[in-house]
């Protein structure tokens, strides 16, 4: 029988997100000759969108004045009122501050389950199975799905290296209107805020020494940014940090921080949770230093060191001051 | 304004991740729990309204583990209200569980917001701030840092996190469930003796939880620690070794000149 595979499009800043493009790859890895893959669209196409929407069979652009502004519940319930649950097998979604909003709640909506934090889709026979990533990427866990309607919301990075099949036709295209009563008006969008600039901008930098919880203190940033000084580099850490108020949020790297591809990223006393490896995985090399030699940002470093970062530092920049003065 | 907070244990990421010989869940005796550090912004976000538009301040939770000290911590902060819900069950429950419990209870609490961590690190089959919010059907914006009175009476303003450290200043009509990432400000400090303190003072109501839980809405085949598929080379040696490697490398690939 023949079943759709919706993906509701993310649009943020006027362009579609890598990760409704991973969403769209999983569709299609994941969908048999006779199943549709749609991709619903919240307002105009934007321009250079459709390379990612020539992976669709149908794309569905929703109109009327409000819909393309980033309102998750009221997304979330056009996206149950137009798609019919019966017909549709998944609902892939990105895992993202606007994912996060809309996924759950279309599962929530038509009682069907949520699978979150997946990081693998596969079909083995009849039944979807998924794979999450949870405990800031340090388990794992095999969920079979089933053939029941259901929700995912995919990791960023999961599925963007993945190759498929181009399609050998155009999507059919499709306009739908939607009234101002079908637009739920409970949550209003009212305006976007910038941060604030006169810091350093630390997706320029060439070099990054990160610190993320083993910094302990407010008081111990001040090693790292010796370290920093002595490498020609800035300062940055993961969200712990800059939720503490150590740092401002502009120097956060991660899914909601910045998206940072230096030379050298040092991170230090950093775990290595999903949200934060989406930010600097591009990283030309990376060294990795944490007293838990499980941590998984081993996993994405190209060196690492089990150890105390508080002898390390030192260490390190004693022979880096050697090194200059022996130059 | 009456604002519920829901506070949650998860696992301690900290310390090692122990699976059950069956890999079908955590060993949930071999675990430590600490207070999901979303919902601890939770909190603060709370008191952060108390303070500041003398909200009254409700703390929920499930009786599972040491959940009482997190509730003490919560009394010393100055909430005014707390409960607690049974939970006579071997692991904590899950986002649908809470999300059906408080469904049921918030009603009978006369609060129009609910605020709770947008996420726990143990979520994968659900997510109970947004799934509150539907059963519910109230208002819902998620990965919030930060609320603020709106000019209009019966809404609030949300401030949702976007990449970029961007925020998208959202207007929620009451009533509303808030998932907040990070509070306003970071959670306040409060002294053990403090803490000690409530312990002697403070009572909580009991509310009686589900005896009989559900099957989960899909099938948990295997639970496992994460293999490495990808792994560092690790420097080996001394601080004093490991940094002279460092720095060798470092000049090998042109990053120190």
């Amino acid at each position: 029988m023949s079943r759709r595979i919706a993906v509701p499009v993310e649009v943020y800043r006027g362009q579609i997100t890598d990760l409704t493009r991973e969403c769209l790859i999983a569709a299609r890895l994941v969908a048999r000759d006779e199943d549709e893959v749609v991709a619903y669209v919240f307002g105009e196409i934007p321009d250079h969108g459709n390379s990612a929407l020539q992976l669709a069979d149908r794309v569905v652009t929703l109109e009327n004045g409000q819909v393309s502004q980033p309102v998750a519940l009221a997304q979330a319930k056009l996206l149950c009122s137009k798609l019919d649950r019966k017909d549709t097998e998944l609902v892939l979604v990105g895992s993202s501050s606007w994912g996060l909003d809309v996924g759950p709640l279309v599962a929530a909506f038509w009682g069907v389950p949520l699978v979150a934090n997946c990081q693998g889709l596969e079909r083995r026979q009849a039944s979807l199975w998924a794979t999450c990533r949870i405990c800031a990427g340090k388990l794992l866990v095999d969920v079979e799905v089933g053939a029941q309607t259901a929700v995912v919301l995919l990791l960023p990075g999961s599925f963007l290296r993945k190759e498929v099949t181009p399609r050998a036709t155009q999507p059919v295209m499709e306009k739908e209107s939607v009234s101002s009563q079908e637009w739920d008006a409970r949550v209003r969008f009212q305006r976007w805020i910038e941060p604030q600039r006169e810091d350093v901008d630390i997706t320029q930098a060439e070099i990054l020494v990160a610190v993320g919880r083993g910094i302990e203190r407010q008081e111990n940033l001040e090693v790292a940014e010796e370290l920093a000084e002595v490498l020609g580099g800035v300062v940055c850490g993961s969200r712990p940090v800059v939720d503490q108020g150590w740092l401002p949020p502009t120097r956060q790297v991660g899914k909601s921080g910045m998206i940072v591809k230096p030379k050298l990223y040092l991170a230090m006393g950093i775990s290595g949770a999903p949200e934060h490896v989406e930010g600097m995985k591009d990283a030309e090399l990376i060294v990795a230093i944490n007293r838990d030699e499980r941590a998984p940002i081993f996993h994405v470093a190209h060196y690492g060191i089990v150890a105390d970062l508080f002898d390390v530092i030192p260490a390190l920049k004693e022979a880096l001051v050697a090194r200059r003065q022996e130059a | 304004m009456n604002v519920l907070v829901v506070v949650r244990l998860v696992p301690d990421l900290v310390e090692p991740l122990v699976v059950t010989p069956q890999e079908d869940n955590l060993d949930w005796e071999e675990t430590a729990l600490v207070l999901n550090e979303s919902d601890d912004h939770a909190l603060e976000e709370a008191l952060l309204l108390k303070e500041k538009y003398q909200a009254r301040v409700t703390v929920v939770a499930f009786d599972f583990g040491e959940i009482d000290q997190v509730l003490y911590m919560a009394a010393a902060k100055g909430v005014d209200r707390i409960i607690k819900i049974s939970w006579p069950h071997r692991e904590p429950p899950n986002s649908l569980e809470i999300a059906e419990t408080l469904a049921q209870l918030v009603p009978t609490l006369k609060v129009e917001l609910v605020v709770m961590g947008c996420q726990s690190p143990t979520e994968f089959l659900g997510m109970a701030a947004p799934q509150l919010a539907a059963a519910l059907d109230w208002s819902y914006v998620g990965v919030v840092r930060g609320l603020e009175a709106s000019e209009h009476p019966e809404a609030w303003k949300a401030y949702k996190e976007y990449p970029g450290a961007v925020l998208a200043e959202m207007e929620v009509q009451l009533p509303a469930v808030v998932g907040i990432l990070t509070a306003s400000q970071p959670p306040r400090y409060v002294p053990v003796s403090r803490i000690r303190a409530a312990a002697q003072q403070t009572r909580f109501e009991m509310v009686e939880g589900p005896r009989e839980l559900k099957e989960p809405s899909a099938a948990i085949r295997r639970v496992y620690l994460t293999p490495a598929t990808a792994h560092a080379t690790m420097l080996r040696g001394s601080e004093e070794e490991v940094a002279r490697q460092l720095v060798e490398i470092l000049l090998e690939k042109g990053i120190l000149k």
